[in-house]
């Protein structure tokens, strides 16, 4: 009979094997040795702390069960064991290790952290509260509670915790990092280029990274030419090719990043890139919905993600009976997801006929709306006036659902949360869905694994929502919403799906990667069950034409202006007092807040006007707007922020100025004009249709493309006879044809619904 | 010429394919702003001066291409990298000095290759580049490679990218504006895969024999058959290589290296033409010609006809599409040929010139032995004798038609003297046979006197060989295999016509070969069959002069 070998041999044997990486194999030896958990954890917890160093997490989860079996573990293996569970999606593991490992509250401030993120879902008030005390631990609780603040949506205690973070571990770059996607969150802009900047001094990885942020960010800002400053020095970089496609992408330029990829398998069979990037260059790929270029260089032997290859070899890709992988970039650049997936469901071809005819909506089944974010703007304030349409038209507010991606708060996506609750229907953020328990059918695991990322996470939330309401009519509002719509429809085979789209076709907001939109909706739209809308009869003829579509292929759905909020009511101009012209608009580059400056200055300096301006609105030029309001003078300007009731900001004007490089259907010229008051706007997008023309009352619409003189003289001669005219013909143009009761039976034609 | 001097182009950019005959001046040159974007690292760290060839907008957006110029603005300032910029023509020079705040010359234009009426269209508006030899079936472009187009075409652009329209007339070229290339012989590489016995081989060694004699040019040979020893004893270069299938190889991963490999051959000895003698351009062929090191490198494709008639050959036709000029070499059974390429060589082709040679034969009259001297350099003693010519593996394929020819033999008293192929291994069924004498000689032809009579199969060059160059009883038994033309076809045409004998399985086999012997014993001479021409030195003639259109003249 062997004899067993001594705890102290054994300890010995297992310094060694682990001293020389062969943690499996010490695992064996601790296993082979007899010597239990029960009587031996510190050996146990030796192999257990060895393998979490290494990063051997498998190995070391299997060890520190043995020990929690015997109910030996220490605290740091509790810990690492809550850690571990949090990883892998289960919160409530963890919380009950933490809770019997401490009985109650911990005073550790490691397991303080973990239990802050293990209670996040259940209990945000305390978990919140546990967090905080991470601005005295260590720079991995810390971080810990970083992120588990972003993920909560705490935006602006995540940075005030990274700020504290980075002075006390100034010389961590990933705070830095951090602060600067936390501070592009909630707007500091500031902040957030700041952060990356100081990351330009780190290491060159680092540095392109915080390149490519601050390129990001700069575009973000409107400020094009700082931004290429930068992307320049990350063009001379030796910077890892990732980072370059990154660029590339971010500039939305896809030639530039055909043209890298294209130089990739030479570099690639000189072995100057590391086996390590060619993964992460195809992932990129993958992600970027560049099935064909990531197919490309998989054949020229880079590594491919195993379920990504998996998902490819199904669908006959690199497989010699099935698809041949494209030779050449040309042919490459012409495989993109998602028209690579499209048709998903060709066997239902067959049945398009039977398709023609959609039952009717009953009185009970569900409506799902779907927008993005509740953010404030005008295509977000029309997504309420749907909810409020449709109740006020007598439809159960309780069948009403609105799915949001998000409704952070922090982030600004909540702008329009209380009143929409208020409506009485149901609003879910899908961002706060437990996704892990969500069951795909290999077909549709599939499509989102080759889905674009950006899509990816948008459909999954969306489908595992409407998996459990069961809808019976899905309306997308805005693009991305439409998209995933669109596919979430196909994919649960919902009866009825309405399309609510922009005024103009992605790629004129400066979308490059509009062909994602594109592929969707042209899949989608010849099934008689999908109707598509747009806002303006100018923005449905850009989507037909972008979408090679009959006239009338996409319809028209009026915006609503709520009469009433939004009714002559103004306080009138004191006697010999100043002109109150109103600019109601975001702060960024398109909608040309500096010209709306400047055409005031020529108003006043050149035409003599007595005017007092007015900015109502907010946004990331809003520095820039100050500084050159007080460059040319115009002291007397007067910038606000939002307010809650828009309504309020008419009551003190006289009229409206907009001179926005592009638009869909401006909300503001409709509530101004609703208000009374006389509007001046640039002849873009749906302005013209929105703006009451003729008569002494009527509207001055100005060219596209003005400069402040010309702009100025025009509404010069036009505002004296304006402000004197009969404000009702303004007002009863806006009521006629873009009231609730008219979006109301629109929505319900399009549903369906019954009368 | 711009000789080695390197060259930074995004990938498919279709100017790189005909920068090879521009003058460059500086060490480096990028030939886009895309591509100097892309290779700034490379740009930056080059010692001398560079030339960026600045391009008007292509496929990318106007903002795209604004940015571009402007990125290129900073990273110019910022390396304070000294630069000279270049436009494709006065057009847009003008348009991007605008754009630059700078002057931008325009560079110096190609001498123009093409004279003659034929004009292609190129688009890009359906992403790729594309020829639209017929609009409506577009070719791909790119493997056709512009620098070759360009000899043979004047080029055109649909108008709807100003950039192609740019690279077109580029390509096009003006006259006589560059000084002319110095002259040198011709440079061809023939290609020859490895096919069932010799027949690629042996075309093409007939056809560049006349190249080195009446063109004085250098031929290299790219032989993937195990005759690469034959071709050298002739006295030509040769690289041989190895097929996938006998290394082992993926078939793409294969087809990749042999590119690469080929494109360096390409690049090193800069042939002014390649020719394949095959059923259709391999893929490996077409992919290194697609290259800019190809230059304005013609490409041709020798095809026999006589195709099975079962093969379709769908994917070896779209050759037509790739290459400059298909030659068919002549087949005195073309009245027979039931395949699919019967009568394309007649057939006018959107790019490749479509021809017909006469029959062609490694050995020409001059060069038949007479029967004395064949006779001696055999070994031959007296008496009738056979020659039975059936490929390698005809002991076991054609087991019943050997005994048949062994008993006949013998009854006839005639000896059989067996050909084995020189890339055959002895067979021991054979060699340990005393009623046979084995020989192996290449080429055969010349000592076809010392025969009373011929048994052979009917491939392409046996069959000529021994139809124009032999006035004995021929049997032929033809072989029938997938991969291998209409033998029986070619044979039953050749019976009908009173030229020879046909045995075949699926006839009283027996009886053939026993008549056929005692045709031989008679010592029969045969008239009537057709004379001889010389189709190598027609197919020679044809490569030549297609290397010399739209060659720049001294």
């Amino acid at each position: 009979m062997p004899t067993q070998p001594s705890a102290g041999e054994v300890r010995r044997n297992l310094v060694a094997l682990c001293n020389d990486g062969q943690f499996l194999a010490a695992h064996m030896r601790l296993v082979d040795s007899g010597l239990n958990a029960q009587l031996h954890p510190s050996l146990w917890e030796l192999v257990e702390r060895r393998a979490t160093e290494a990063g051997e997490d498998a190995l070391a989860q299997r060890v520190r069960r043995e020990l929690l079996a015997a109910d030996v573990a220490s605290v740091d293996a509790v810990l690492n064991q809550a850690r571990f569970e949090i990883e892998q999606g289960q919160p409530a593991k963890a919380r009950a290790l933490i809770g019997k490992a401490f009985d109650g509250v911990p005073d550790s401030s490691e397991a303080r952290v973990l239990l802050g993120i293990a209670l996040a879902s259940e209990d945000r008030t305390a978990a919140i509260e546990l967090l905080e005390d991470a601005e005295d631990g260590s720079e991995t609780e810390t971080l810990w509670a970083v992120d588990a603040f972003r993920d909560l949506g705490e935006l602006h205690r995540a940075k005030r915790l990274c700020e504290i973070a980075i002075t006390r571990f100034p010389d961590n770059p990933v705070f830095f990092n951090r602060l600067g996607w936390i501070a592009e969150g909630v707007g500091d802009f500031e902040t957030a280029t700041s952060a990356a900047a100081t990351n330009l001094h780190g290491d060159p990885d680092n540095k392109a990274r915080a390149l490519n942020r601050l390129v990001r960010l700069y575009r973000r800002l409107g400020d094009k030419p700082q931004a290429m400053i930068y992307a320049a020095q990350l063009l001379r970089m030796d910077a890892s090719w990732t980072q370059k496609l990154i660029l590339a992408r971010t500039l939305g330029q896809s030639q530039l990043l055909q043209s890298i990829v294209g130089t990739l398998p030479a570099l690639h069979a000189k072995g100057r890139i590391p086996a390590s990037e060619t993964e992460k260059i195809v992932t990129f790929l993958l992600d970027d919905g560049q099935v064909g270029l990531a197919l490309f260089l998989w054949q020229e032997g880079f590594a491919m993600p195993a379920a990504a290859k998996q998902v490819l070899t199904r669908k006959g890709f690199g497989d010699t009976l099935g698809v041949e992988l494209p030779r050449h970039i040309d042919d490459a650049m012409e495989l993109r997801s998602p028209d690579i997936l499209l048709p998903l469901y060709p066997e239902r071809a067959d049945t398009a006929l039977t398709h023609g005819w959609v039952p009717p909506l009953r009185n009970d089944e569900p409506i799902l709306l779907v927008n993005s974010v509740l953010a404030a703007g005008g295509a977000e304030r029309q997504f309420l006036m749907v909810a409020r349409s449709l109740v006020a038209a007598g439809i159960n507010p309780g069948r009403l659902h609105a799915a949001l991606f998000s409704i952070e708060h922090d982030r600004g996506h909540a702008h329009f949360e209380d009143a929409l609750r208020e409506t009485g229907i149901h609003v879910h953020d899908l961002s706060k869905q437990d996704l892990t328990s969500v069951v795909l059918p290999e077909r549709e695991q599939d499509l989102l694994t080759l889905l674009p990322r950006r899509l990816r996470g948008d459909v999954l939330s969306l489908y595992a929502f409407a998996q459990r309401l069961r809808p019976s009519v899905i309306h997308g509002w805005q693009d991305r919403a439409c998209v995933s719509s669109a596919l979430v429809s196909q994919m649960l085979d919902i009866r009825r799906t309405v399309l609510s789209v922009r005024n103009m076709r992605p790629s004129k907001r400066g979308d490059e990667t509009d062909w994602i939109a594109q592929a969707v909706y042209r899949d989608v739209i010849a099934s008689p069950s999908v109707a598509m809308t747009a806002n303006a009869n100018e923005g449905a003829r850009d989507y037909e034409d972008w979408l090679n579509l009959p006239h009338g292929g996409v319809s028209l759905l009026a915006n609503a202006v709520d009469e009433a909020a939004f009714y002559p009511r103004a306080d009138p101009r004191p006697a010999g007092g100043p002109i109150r012209i109103l600019g109601v608009f975001r702060l960024a580059e398109n909608k040309r807040p500096l010209l709306w400056i400047d055409t005031m200055a020529a108003l006043r300096d050149q035409h003599g006007l007595n005017i007092a301006p007015r900015i109502v609105g907010a946004g990331p030029i809003a520095d820039e707007v100050r500084r050159h309001a007080e460059q040319v003078g115009l002291h007397e300007l007067r910038l606000d922020p939002p307010v809650e009731d828009p309504s309020e900001i008419y009551r003190e004007g006289d009229a409206l100025v907009l001179l926005s490089q592009v638009e869909g259907t401006p909300n503001v010229v409709l509530e101004a004009q609703a208000c009374g008051l006389a509007v001046a706007a640039c002849d873009v997008g749906g302005t013209e249709e929105a703006l009451h023309l003729g008569g002494a009352s009527g509207g001055l619409l100005l060219d596209a493309e003005i400069d402040a003189a010309t702009a100025a003289e025009a509404i010069a001669r036009w505002l004296p006879s304006a402000l004197t005219a009969e404000s009702g013909p303004r007002v009863r143009f806006v009521h006629d044809r873009y009231s609730k009761a008219a979006l109301a039976g629109r929505l319900q034609d399009l549903y369906g619904a019954q009368a | 010429m711009n000789g080695e001097r390197p060259v930074l182009a995004i990938a498919a950019d279709p100017l790189s394919q005909v920068i090879g005959a521009a003058r460059l001046e500086t060490p480096l040159t990028a030939l886009s702003q895309a591509a100097a974007l892309t290779h700034w690292p490379a740009v930056e760290a080059q010692a001398g001066p560079v030339t960026i060839l600045l391009r008007r907008a292509g496929q990318e957006t106007m903002a795209e291409w604004r940015d571009h110029l402007a990125l290129l603005r900073h990273l110019i300032k910022q390396s304070g990298k000294s630069v000279a910029f270049f436009a494709l023509n006065a057009e847009a020079a003008a348009d991007l000095s605008a754009e630059m705040g700078e002057s931008v010359p325009p560079m110096l234009p190609l001498s123009r290759a093409y004279h003659g009426p034929r004009a292609f269209q190129l688009s890009r508006a359906n992403g790729p580049l594309e020829v639209l030899f017929d609009p409506s079936k577009p070719r791909p472009a790119q493997r056709l490679n512009l620098a070759r187009l360009r000899r043979g075409a004047r080029l055109e652009s649909d108008g709807t990218d100003v950039d192609l329209s740019d690279i077109v007339a580029f390509a096009n070229g003006t006259p006589d504006t560059t000084p002319a290339h110095p002259t040198r012989k011709p440079v061809i590489v023939v290609v020859v895969p490895n096919g069932f016995g010799l027949g690629h081989v042996t075309r093409m060694l007939a056809t560049a024999q006349h190249l080195t004699d009446q063109g004085r040019a250098r031929v290299v040979f790219w032989s993937f058959s195990r005759a690469a020893g034959i071709i050298a004893r002739f006295g030509f270069e040769v690289v041989a290589r190895h097929t996938a299938r006998h290394i082992g190889a993926d078939t793409d991963a294969w087809r990749r290296w042999e590119a690469v490999e080929f494109s360096a051959l390409v690049a090193q000895i800069k042939p002014d033409l390649v020719v394949q003698d095959a059923a259709a351009l391999d893929d490996f062929v077409v992919d290194a010609m697609a290259e800019p090191q190809a230059g304005e490198a013609r490409l041709a494709l020798v095809r026999r006809g006589m195709w099975q008639k079962h093969i379709l050959g769908a994917t070896a036709l779209a050759s037509e599409d790739l290459a400059c000029l298909v030659v068919e070499p002549g087949d005195l059974a073309a009245n027979a040929d039931r395949g699919i390429t019967r009568g394309r060589a007649e057939k006018t082709n959107a790019f490749a010139h479509m021809a017909l040679s006469a029959p062609v034969t490694l050995t020409n009259p001059n060069q038949m032995l007479d029967r004395r001297t064949a006779r001696k350099a055999l070994g031959l003693g007296r008496g009738r004798h056979c020659l039975v010519s059936l490929g390698g593996d005809a002991f076991s394929d054609m087991s019943h038609l050997v005994r048949h020819l062994i008993d006949a033999s013998q009854k006839a008293r005639v000896r059989l003297v067996w050909a084995r192929s020189p890339l055959a291994a002895p067979d021991r069924d054979i060699t340990a046979n005393p009623q046979i004498t084995t020989r192996s000689l290449y080429p055969l032809a010349p000592y076809l006197a010392a025969f009373d009579g011929v048994v052979s199969s009917a491939g392409y060059n046996s069959f000529h060989e021994l139809m124009q160059l032999c006035d004995r009883p021929v049997l032929f038994a033809p072989r029938q295999h997938g991969a291998l033309d209409d033998q029986g076809a070619r044979a039953a045409y050749a019976a009908e016509q009173g030229w020879a004998h046909y045995a075949d399985a699926s006839m009283n086999e027996q009886a053939s070969v026993v008549g056929f012997m005692e045709e031989v014993r008679s010592g029969k001479t045969m008239t009537g069959r057709p004379a001889w021409r010389d189709g190598a030195a027609e197919i020679a003639q044809m490569l030549l002069e297609l290397i010399a259109t739209g060659k720049a003249q001294p």
